[in-house]
């Protein structure tokens, strides 16, 4: 006898928050709401308490983690720094992995070919996903990666979820008060939509 | 309205509850993505917009009715 439908899993998004990533951002959430999971992001952790408890908190609580690792050069405003945030993410998804109760499966994307070996060579025999810095780029490394059991999109599905998103963007800002996405609220309602395009676009 | 929200949609009202979504919000959400896609109406009916092929077999029809039975 089939139990009480089980909630969608989560997937961590680790990726920087900058106008010149917000299409492969969008990628990433339209690609992943296609699969029927949940995005989650630190952009939705409020104030308050400590960041860090909070972050350790977020991936405790999903089962997958995609960490871009594109941004690895130095940031352009003073003093020019490169930015620590993402690689620190991810050590700590991978140390869940390890020691952690719960399933977790972290996976690594790139812009560049061989440059993590580079950038993070600890990794090495771990295999990134390379994107190219495209959408489409992202939409496949997400289907390399998403193979399991229960909803398999293809590619135009995604591209039709991407664009009925895209289409409501300028809605979603303007009731938000906002102008970018890396924003609580335009993240979350961002996901709905592309949830809903995807149960509309995916049987 | 609600019901057919949550059958249809089921996966974006249960991504939204595990967001923290207002479902009221959610509603409206999947109503404006909804909305933007359903076909336009007039007068109530469901307007059918012409397409390139639907255009083209209506000019030969057009042009047909023009021709007297005997010229067919």
């Amino acid at each position: 006898m089939a139990g009480p439908p089980r909630p969608p899993d989560k997937v961590f998004l680790n990726i920087p928050y900058d106008k010149q990533f917000q299409s492969l951002c969008l990628a990433y959430i339209c690609g992943i709401s296609t699969f029927g999971f949940v995005p989650k992001a630190t952009l939705e952790i409020p104030g308050g308490s400590r960041r860090l408890d909070r972050i350790f908190k977020l991936i405790q609580n999903c089962r997958f983690s995609v960490h871009d690792l594109s941004r690895v050069e130095l940031d352009k405003k003073r003093p020019p720094t490169p930015r620590f945030n993402m690689p620190f993410e991810l050590g700590l998804s991978v140390a869940w992995d390890r020691m952690g109760r719960k399933k977790h499966t972290w996976f690594v994307y790139e812009r560049v070919e061989r440059r993590l070996a580079k950038s993070l060579s600890d990794l090495n025999g771990t295999d990134p996903y390379i994107h190219g810095g495209t959408v489409a780029g992202v939409f496949r490394e997400l289907c390399s990666a998403f193979i399991r059991p229960g909803r398999q999109p293809s590619i135009q599905q995604m591209q039709k979820v991407y664009q009925d998103v895209e289409k409501h963007l300028p809605e979603i800002l303007r009731r938000a008060g906002a102008k970018s996405i890396f924003n609580a609220r335009v993240f979350r309602d961002i996901c709905v939509i592309a949830s809903a395009s995807a149960d509309k676009t995916v049987q | 309205m609600a019901i057919i929200i949550k059958s249809r949609f089921a996966t974006a009202m249960d991504t939204a509850d595990a967001l923290g979504v207002p479902r009221k919000r959610a509603a409206e959400l999947i109503k404006l993505l909804d909305s933007a896609n359903a076909p336009e109406k007039k007068n109530g009916r469901v307007q059918l917009k012409a397409t390139g092929s639907l255009k083209r077999k209506t000019a030969k029809r057009q042009t047909r009715g023009r021709t007297s039975k005997a010229a067919r």
